[in-house]
């Protein structure tokens, strides 16, 4: 039925309309047939009721039901398709594919491949990025930073005064939180545990609108007047907890009375009020306690002046107001942040807070790696499905005749055409369904490799977004690699084809290039691929020969939290001095020290302000210098040489002169061209604004991990300022693993109440500390290397292809007297021009493309020379070798032999 | 398809058929059955060889001004799938005929 009276239809009869619709999908066989039947049963019916224009709408209705139910009787019909040209279509199809074993193993498998790479990739990409964070609208939440582009620190959580201000009225969000993380200690009948404990502030549950598995969460009314402060173990009111589902069942067995019970944390009792559900992991999955905090409480006893404005420490999560848009919400916060800057200057000057939705921040630097790789496991489907065109075009040549025969007995281009690229589908297929089982056989591998720090991977799964996205790729797959060639097959003269009579003359030229050009890409493909590849490889390389600035081997380390209320400063100090006299004492190790925040970006770190002695105070937003409190032993046992002066002793008391040990690029930045030993230092620290005297000066170490420059640092005797929680490290003269059962011993006889925690080794740190990029440079490695073999693999079918079809000419040119050589050198020269432009092509995109890796990099360019040139020789070696093979086979054709060929 | 058991709707479309009522729609007023059962049944009987069909003649259904209509015509083995599925739905008569026939199509 021509389309112009089946649009009038639907507005004059729209029963009728519908049985034409539905008969879309009756085999054409029945199709005509089926439509009349029906169209009289309609037409009879309307014909009882009245004329369509006169009915109610009742009765229309009633029309359109009868008419819809048309579908049944259509549906029924399926069964009767398989004479239909399609069904046809697909068993000749599944037929083929049978017979050419070979070729629907090889191709289905490198497909398979690419899909299943893609999907694996995609199932995180969609987790991690796509899918919405577990709360009730997510997109709503945002973090609110503090910037200060003058001073160059960025990213930093807003002051306490500060976010008090923010709170109030006016409400620029329409809920806030604020958080902290600390360490608590669990004990009772189990052993004693150290677990992450976040300080929420009342409206965290009711902002993220999160609900306790069983049990509640706190609310705001609730939780008036309850204060954890943060310096202290004190709390007033009742003391009620919120537990994750992990330390439910780690901590109470998963209990079902655990709601009520009771935990001591940090030797009080707290009461378990509520249990979250295990998705809930904010701020992140190792919190495993939520304790409600109450700002004001934390400072009110000890500052006159309000909550502190210059301590940039908070984690701030915010819903957006209903009408708000991020943008709309960022313009009110700068212009708060001015109004805070002018009423605060001292502080606030050149800060400017800023929103970042919750989702990136949780992500983080995970979202560029997993772009990479998409982009990286797209190229290598790319190449899949141009070797996989290819390899249908060399079919689509060798069956030109069977074309040919079709066509002579009345098959329609058309036909020829679709029976071609239902072959192609159905390959597509069956590499899409091998993709999928390879997928989730590839996603076990990946989080078996994957690092630590990469968040929502226990959310990961082969979803239903996933799944249509592989069909979809799997029908675009199919289409791209069968398109080319059915159109070929389907378009050439049937007169030539039969005259030509297969594969015997010369390829037609237009296949012939679209052939080559397939070549020339999975060539450039692979080498952007490649390229990716060596750069992370030279980067890592580059990584792991940074020299840490200290003897990273033979080093354990463990970390001790003190609590409870027998700790003060003279027990602390007292404790880890015995604890390291006794650790000592252990045969196996060479040397003891204890540190409060230890090398390799394990620790988070606290800064405070400084001045030379005798200068006036700089503003609260002058430069500040990280501390860490050390024993005398620390520096001596992780092998960091003094340059100056002397180390920590024993005589550096708390009752002696405040001394402190310097790093080298602190000692040249505060006294450039002097000595810094014997220099006077004023740091505001707990004993309030107080000079110390440098007595010593040390070489700079790369604190926070091998890709950060070394910072300056200022060392503090633990004797002089006691710490409670502290990292010992223990140097030991054979495996420092061996030791840990004894090193726990030794802690649990001085205190059992006293956990020992984060038992590692220091080369364990450091290879966790680089493991992103060991993951980065697995997989693309791996992708780089499959596309390598995909790629040659297709340059060395395509000119097998071309030496075999031109075998006959070949026998021409050397009956004509050209050497063996000669024709060695025609078929190497021809792979090899191929090979060329894909390499040229491909280093020209790798230097557009490989930029966008450039943050993923670490002391190498993304325009490396060295990289490019031999990734460019060693693709182009490879490429000889693909063409050697067939090309040799060209000086082996016998005259003779050819000629008779014909 | 196989000669098994009718269905109860197939045993339906095939009493109707054989009681006389020769169009599609007749048969889905008298049964009371909807269209999208209905017709799939007559497929399933035809394909079984239980009814045969046939168009009426184009000036027939020109002359009375409608389509032209699909005859279906009950077979001898029809009446003997019939009488057999009868027995089998011994109600079948009383409980599904008689009460529609008593009725007016209704469902007009």
């Amino acid at each position: 039925m021509p389309v112009f009276s089946l649009r009038k239809q639907f507005f004059t009869r729209p029963h009728l309309w519908l049985i034409n619709v539905i008969g879309v999908i009756v085999p054409r066989r029945l199709r005509a047939d089926w439509r009349q039947e029906w169209e009289a049963e309609l037409r009879h019916r309307e014909r009882l009721l009245a004329e369509w224009d006169r009915l109610d709408r009742r009765n229309k209705l009633e029309l359109l039901r009868r008419s819809a139910s048309a579908f049944w009787d259509a549906l029924w019909l399926q069964s009767e398709r398989w004479e239909d040209e399609m069904i046809q279509d697909l068993r000749f199809g599944v037929r083929m594919l049978l017979k050419h074993k070979g070729f629907t193993a090889i191709a289905a498998l490198t497909l398979a491949l690419g899909i299943g790479a893609n999907t694996a990739i995609f199932s995180v990409v969609n987790s991690v990025l796509l899918n919405p964070l577990p709360f009730e609208q997510a997109d709503r939440l945002v973090m609110v930073w503090d910037d200060n582009a003058e001073l160059d620190r960025r990213h930093e959580g807003p002051s306490p005064g500060n976010y008090q201000d923010l709170r109030n009225p006016p409400g620029i969000f329409a809920s806030s939180a604020a958080w902290y993380v600390t360490a608590r200690t669990l004990t009772g009948e189990q052993d004693a545990e150290q677990v992450q404990c976040a300080l929420v502030t009342p409206d965290f549950f009711t902002t993220l609108r999160a609900q306790a598995a069983s049990g509640s969460v706190f609310s705001a009314a609730q939780t008036e007047g309850v204060a954890v402060t943060l310096a202290t173990q004190y709390a007033s009111g009742d003391r009620l907890v919120v537990i994750s589902d992990a330390l439910w069942r780690r901590r109470l067995g998963a209990s079902p009375d655990a709601v009520g019970a009771t935990l001591t944390i940090n030797g009080t009792d707290w009461r378990v009020q509520g249990i979250m559900p295990p998705q809930f992991a904010m701020p992140d999955r190792d919190v495993d306690l939520w304790m409600p905090w109450d700002l004001s409480r934390t400072y009110g006893t000890h500052s006159a002046v309000g909550l502190p404005r210059s301590n940039r420490f908070l984690k701030i999560v915010a819903r957006l107001q209903p009408d708000q848009t991020p943008e709309q919400t960022q313009e009110r916060l700068t212009a708060f942040s001015a109004n805070l800057a002018e009423r605060h200057p001292k502080e606030n000057k050149g800060w400017r807070l800023r929103l970042t939705p919750l989702l990136e921040e949780r992500v983080g630097k995970t979202r560029q790696l997993l772009l990479l790789l998409l982009a990286a496991v797209a190229a290598a489907l790319l190449i899949a499905c141009a070797n996989v065109a290819g390899l249908w075009l060399a079919r689509a040549a060798a069956r030109q005749r069977e074309a040919a025969v079709r066509a002579a007995l009345g098959a329609t281009r058309a036909r020829l055409l679709r029976q071609w690229l239902t072959e192609s589908l159905l390959l597509a297929i069956l590499g899409g369904a091998a993709g999928l089982a390879l997928a989730r056989y590839g996603l076990t591998a990946l989080f078996a490799l994957a690092p630590a720090g990469v968040p929502r991977l226990d959310e990961v799964a082969i979803d239903r977004r996933v799944l249509l996205f592989t069909l979809a790729l799997t029908a675009l797959t199919g289409l791209f690699t069968g398109l080319f060639p059915a159109w070929r097959n389907a378009r050439t003269e049937l007169a030539t084809k039969l005259k030509e009579g297969g594969e015997k003359g010369a390829t037609p030229g237009a296949s012939q290039r679209f052939r080559q050009a397939l070549v020339v890409a999975q060539i450039a493909l692979a080498m952007v691929l490649l390229v990716g590849a060596g750069l992370l490889t030279r980067s890592f390389a580059r990584l792991i020969a940074v020299e840490p600035g200290f003897d990273t081997s033979n080093l354990l380390t463990l970390h001790i939290s003190l609590n409870g209320p027998s700790y003060r400063r003279a027990e602390t100090t007292l404790y880890y001095q015995r604890l390291l006299e006794r650790l000592r004492a252990l045969p196996g190790v060479v040397a003891a020290g204890a540190v409060s925040v230890l090398p390799m970006g394990v620790d988070t770190d606290f800064e405070r302000p400084y001045w030379r002695a005798g200068e006036p105070e700089p503003s609260a937003a002058a430069d500040k210098v990280a501390l860490r409190m050390a024993t005398p032993e620390y520096l001596p046992a992780l092998g960091i040489p003094l340059l100056a002066g002397r180390n920590f002793t024993a005589q550096d008391r708390a009752e002696t002169p405040a001394v402190i040990l310097v790093s080298e690029s602190f000692a040249r930045k505060v006294w450039p061209g002097e000595s810094a030993v014997g220099k006077q230092l004023m740091l505001d620290y707990t004993r309030g604004k107080y000079a110390y005297e440098v007595v010593g000066v040390t070489r700079d170490i790369r604190y926070y991990g091998l890709k950060s420059k070394p910072q300056p640092e200022v060392f503090i005797p633990h004797a002089q300022t006691p710490f409670l929680p502290m990292n010992v490290v223990v140097r030991t003269a054979a495996d420092p693993l061996q030791l840990t059962g004894a090193a726990r011993q030794v802690a649990r006889e001085l205190d059992a109440t006293q956990p020992v925690s984060k038992v590692n080794t220091m080369e364990l740190l450091i290879q966790r500390s680089i493991a992103p990029d060991r993951f980065a440079l697995a997989l693309l490695g791996l992708l780089a290397l499959l596309a390598l073999l995909i790629a040659n693999v297709g340059i060395y079918s395509a000119l097998s292809y071309t030496v075999a079809a031109r075998t006959h000419e070949i026998g021409v040119r050397m009956a004509l007297g050209a050497t063996s050589r000669d024709m060695l050198r025609l078929a190497l020269g021809q792979g090899m021009r191929l090979a060329l432009m894909g390499i040229a092509l491909g280093l020209l995109s790798a230097c557009a493309l490989t930029r966008l890796m450039q943050p993923l990099l670490f002391g190498v360019s993304a325009t490396d020379p060295l990289t490019l040139s031999v990734g460019a020789l060693s693709l182009a070696i490879v490429a000889w070798l693909a063409c050697y093979l067939p090309a040799r086979r060209a000086t082996k054709v016998d005259p003779l032999v050819a000629l008779r060929h014909e | 398809m196989g000669k098994g058991f009718l269905s109860y709707a197939a045993a339906a479309v095939l009493q109707a058929v054989g009681s006389g009522y020769q169009y599609g729609f007749d048969i889905i007023d008298i049964t009371g059955l909807p269209g999208g059962t209905v017709y799939p049944a007559l497929r399933r009987l035809e394909g079984s060889g239980y009814v045969t069909s046939k168009w009426e003649k184009h000036s027939i259904a020109q002359a009375e001004q409608r389509p032209p209509r699909k005859y279906y015509e009950m077979t001898r083995a029809g009446h003997e799938a019939l009488a057999d599925a009868v027995k089998r739905y011994r109600l079948l008569e009383q409980t599904l005929l008689d009460k529609k026939r008593d009725q007016k199509p209704s469902r007009a």
